[in-house]
């Protein structure tokens, strides 16, 4: 530990919290850590110290399964500490800099400027301007260009990291794909520059682009013509690659088993196990089908096993089987069936995300849920089967009123249905579909539960998502959408039917950010300036600020979100190789601009480029397939 | 609370350190709950459609407070002997939560919470307080006949009660930091006494003082329960916006 005694250990105390600062909040255990499972590791043993960082509230970043996973791979590297810190709700952030108290790690309680390296997760664009909040509060320099040698490594991972452009102004590097390796290796990285005599930065960004899957911003300098059209990334340094590839862990890891069990009631308060990673439906919108490719299967045994630490170790009366498509992994009925054998001594609740628009699904729900069966949740996405078939989501109608049949059949009372508004090539006629699918859905469940019966139906906006065959459409228009919201709910205004539909405000700057160029990171900084943050949050939404801060930066919205591309045009996230290559995914938009669906790819291999990108031998790798002996 | 599958009943006194002070009281049973679940313990949840594990708080703490010698009734469907229940309970409660002791009471016996009859507190007021002017004060408000106050609660009506008559003791004496003052203030169904309104009447931001329950004063054997039905005011808790985002 020579090296220890030559580092600044000194600084700033660890931050007091007192009950003025805490007592007015609206929940102020949020901020004070010391949570059954949280690793009190000693701060002055720790070589390096990591915070992982959420940009949303506690209750949202608590429920993520990733940041469980990496928070505890990282804490039991022995000379690493990792610490977590989420984004404090507005109350505790006018507290906060009210009162001069920085933001800190929840455990160690000490400034985030004190640790080595800030790990921000990214899930979602609408979280952006949290992380420039977060760094602001913590003292850090929001800008990765104005950080020294003094200041801590800002690293970012999570899906918004596929799309990394609008952020790579304010991150030193970019984590792509699977973390559980990739988090290791960058600890090793910087430990090996943190021991020597003399450091600089640079060598630590080019150690750390040499790293497969991982992007550093600042060895690449974009490229625009003279109309502004992006023309795509030139890389400015020898170590940086043309392309960056995803990573990919070839079986699930372990997963944890002692995760941080929370003192207040959170989004998703329950016990979480992965499953299977993945997904091969192939819906054409679906981001997530495509960079957590290949599907990946936990086998029965390993869950019952894992399940079962999970709940000894937690105490949780709730147990969540996490994936893309739960009815998809070929053992689940035996899982079901061994879990509930397993835990058949006590009160435990399973949970099953994700179902399939089908009866099989309802039998796994009747499985799990034997009394109190209230509402079931079906995602048929679009109301025609000429739109379902565009976005390739196989569900039928018959599907679906077989499957609601089966569900009010055995007592269900409440179906929820998730669609789309906005898909590409979508009419009025495919809105008034889903009026007359909603409808037949609330016929059936009168028939068998009479008045009892009741549709939810849940419209989002569809927003054109990067590494997705629909990354060349634009947004639908402004007038269009309004026009297709008004249609929907003038075709569910009946009793029994419930419609609920997110604003298309906030799904036009999404769809902005998702889609834009490293020139956004002017607009992001500014819209932060002028006080936007928690844009997820439809009462915290400043549509003003991002305005003014698109306008000042002589950019639009619609510049990002609605201009239509094409094979040949250049994509801000070209750069990021997620796996499944470039003519796979045009040949999808194509079939989809057709109405020509394609098959799940467990039945055959559609040659997407994931296999060969990644040399795997078997692709879905199934829980069945042989596997090595792997240590416990 | 006599439901036929809980056998066993035990009172439990611990202690609720600092360290979990910000936590609701609905919270700490759904910590209990997690705790009970970790060391396997036979924990009763009552019938019906929302099953809700039978832990009994005597009164629940205020967020913002710790206490010394706080009690609970757990319910279990089976026989556990209270050494049992304390050496496999004890290893699971988070740091700020232990266990100081474990008795079997009667299980048709009256609630908890309609034994309670009074509370004493202790606040450790700032060190720039003068112990002679905290004394002063104290003198001053015990002379009062009537302390008028109204309760401005989180949620609802702010009522207007006396706080005079819920001081059973009040006393200031010298601590390690600032002064300590001490009180004892009655705690029935609608007449519960805060120790942030005593401070408050005597002029100290309570935010600034640190305040600790030490005891919770049952009514002796003999004496019948207070009827739980009249809940008038002030007896809830502080159910920190558990709505809030």
């Amino acid at each position: 530990m020579a090296h220890a005694e030559l580092r600044k250990r000194a600084g700033a105390p660890r931050v007091q919290l007192n009950a003025e600062l805490l007592l007015p909040q609206s929940k102020p255990a949020r901020y004070t850590g010391g949570e059954w499972n949280a690793r009190q590791k000693d701060w002055d043993a720790a070589e390096v110290r990591l915070a992982m960082a959420y940009p949303d509230i506690y209750d949202v970043g608590m429920s993520n399964l990733g940041f469980q996973i990496l928070y505890e791979i990282a804490n039991d590297i022995p000379d690493v500490l990792c610490d977590r810190v989420y984004a404090p709700w507005v109350d505790m952030e006018g507290a906060m800099r009210r009162q001069g108290v920085p933001l800190y790690g929840l455990e160690s309680r000490r400034p985030l400027a004190q640790f080595d390296i800030i790990g921000f997760q990214l899930p979602y664009e609408l979280n952006m301007t949290n992380v420039l909040n977060m760094l602001d509060l913590a003292g850090i320099p929001i800008l990765a260009a104005q950080r020294g040698e003094e200041h801590p490594l800002v690293i970012a991972g999570g899906s918004g990291a596929y799309h990394p452009e609008p952020m790579a102004d304010f991150i030193d590097a970019f984590a792509i794909g699977d973390g559980e390796e990739v988090l290791v290796e960058m600890l090793d990285v910087y430990r090996a520059w943190r021991r020597r005599p003399h450091r600089f930065r640079r060598q630590l960004l080019e150690e750390l682009a040499r790293l497969e899957g991982v992007y550093v911003p600042a060895f690449y300098r974009p490229q625009y013509d003279r109309a502004g059209r992006y023309l795509g990334l030139q890389p400015i340094h020898p170590d940086a690659p043309e392309r960056v590839c995803r990573r990919v862990v070839e079986r699930l890891p372990l997963a944890p088993v002692r995760p941080v069990v929370p003192y207040i009631s959170i989004v998703h308060d329950r016990a979480m196990v992965e499953i299977q990673r993945g997904c091969t439906q192939g819906c054409r919108f679906c981001q997530a089908g495509i960079i957590y490719r290949p599907v990946r299967e936990r086998s029965a045994e390993e869950i019952c096993r894992l399940s079962q630490q999970l709940i000894d170790h937690t105490g949780y009366e709730e147990l969540g089987l996490l994936s893309l498509s739960s009815a998809d992994h070929s053992q689940i009925v035996e899982i079901i069936r061994r879990l509930k054998d397993q835990f058949s001594d006590r009160p435990l609740s399973l949970s099953l995300p994700s179902l399939r628009v089908d009866s099989f699904s309802v039998e796994l729900a009747n499985m799990i849920q034997e009394r109190r069966r209230s509402g079931l949740t079906f995602a048929p996405e679009a109301g025609s089967q000429r739109l379902r078939d565009v976005i390739n989501k196989k569900v039928r109608a018959e599907d679906l009123f077989q499957a609601a049949e089966a569900a009010f059949q055995s007592g269900w009372l409440r179906i929820k249905l998730y669609f789309m508004i906005g898909l590409p090539t979508e009419t009025v006629e495919d809105v008034r579909a889903i009026g007359e699918l909603v409808r037949e859905v609330l016929e059936i469940g009168r028939r068998h539960v009479g008045r009892r019966a009741q549709v939810a139906v849940s419209a989002a906006t569809f927003v054109p998502k990067p590494h997705t065959p629909f990354q060349w459409m634009p947004m639908v228009a402004e007038d269009t959408l309004a026009e297709h919201i008004a249609v929907l709910q003038d075709v569910t205004r009946v009793k029994g039917i419930h419609l609920s539909w997110h604003a298309p405000v906030t799904s036009l700057l999404e769809a902005a950010l998702s889609r834009g160029d490293r020139r956004l990171g002017q607009v992001i900084y500014r819209a932060w300036q002028l006080g936007a943050k928690f844009d997820a949050w439809e009462e915290q939404f400043r549509p003003a600020a991002w305005e003014q801060a698109f306008a000042e930066a002589g950019l639009h919205p619609d510049d990002f979100a609605r201009r239509p591309l094409d094979y040949a045009d250049a994509l801000p996230w070209e750069h990021i190789d997620a796996g499944v290559s470039k003519a796979f995914l045009w040949a999808e938009y194509q079939r989809a601009l057709r109405g020509e669906t394609l098959s799940d790819c467990r039945e055959v291999c559609h040659g997407c480029g994931i296999r060969g990108r990644f040399k795997l031998l078997a692709c879905p790798l199934l829980a069945e397939e042989p596997a090595e002996e792997r240590p416990a | 609370m006599s439901e036929p599958n809980a056998p066993c009943r035990l009172r439990v006194v611990y202690s609720h350190g600092p360290q979990l002070q910000y936590i609701s009281h609905l919270d700490l049973i759904r910590v209990f709950e997690r705790a009970m679940r970790r060391a396997r313990l036979p924990l009763a949840y009552t019938q019906g459609f929302n099953a809700r594990p039978r832990i009994s708080m005597a009164a629940p703490l205020p967020v913002g407070m710790a206490g010394e010698q706080e009690l609970a009734d757990f319910y279990l469907t089976e026989t556990v002997s209270p050494e049992e229940f304390r050496s496999r309970l004890a290893p699971q409660l988070p740091p700020g939560l232990a266990i100081l002791s474990v008795e079997e009471v009667p299980r048709q016996g009256p609630s908890l919470a309609s034994l309670v009859r009074a509370a004493r507190y202790r606040a450790e007021l700032p060190a720039g307080c003068p112990l002679d002017e905290v004394q002063q004060r104290i003198d001053r408000l015990l002379q009062e006949a009537a302390l008028p106050r109204t309760r401005r609660a989180k949620k609802g009506r702010p009522t207007d009660y006396d706080l005079r008559p819920l001081i059973q003791e009040l006393t200031a004496e010298p601590g390690a930091e600032g002064p300590v003052v001490r009180m004892t203030l009655t705690a029935l169904p609608g007449a519960t006494g805060r120790p942030e309104e005593v401070l408050d009447a005597l002029g100290y931001p309570p935010t600034e003082a640190a305040i600790v329950r030490e005891e919770i004063i049952l009514a002796p054997h003999a004496e019948a329960p207070v009827e739980e039905a009249e809940q008038l005011s002030d007896d809830s808790g502080d159910f920190a916006g558990e709505d809030a985002p």
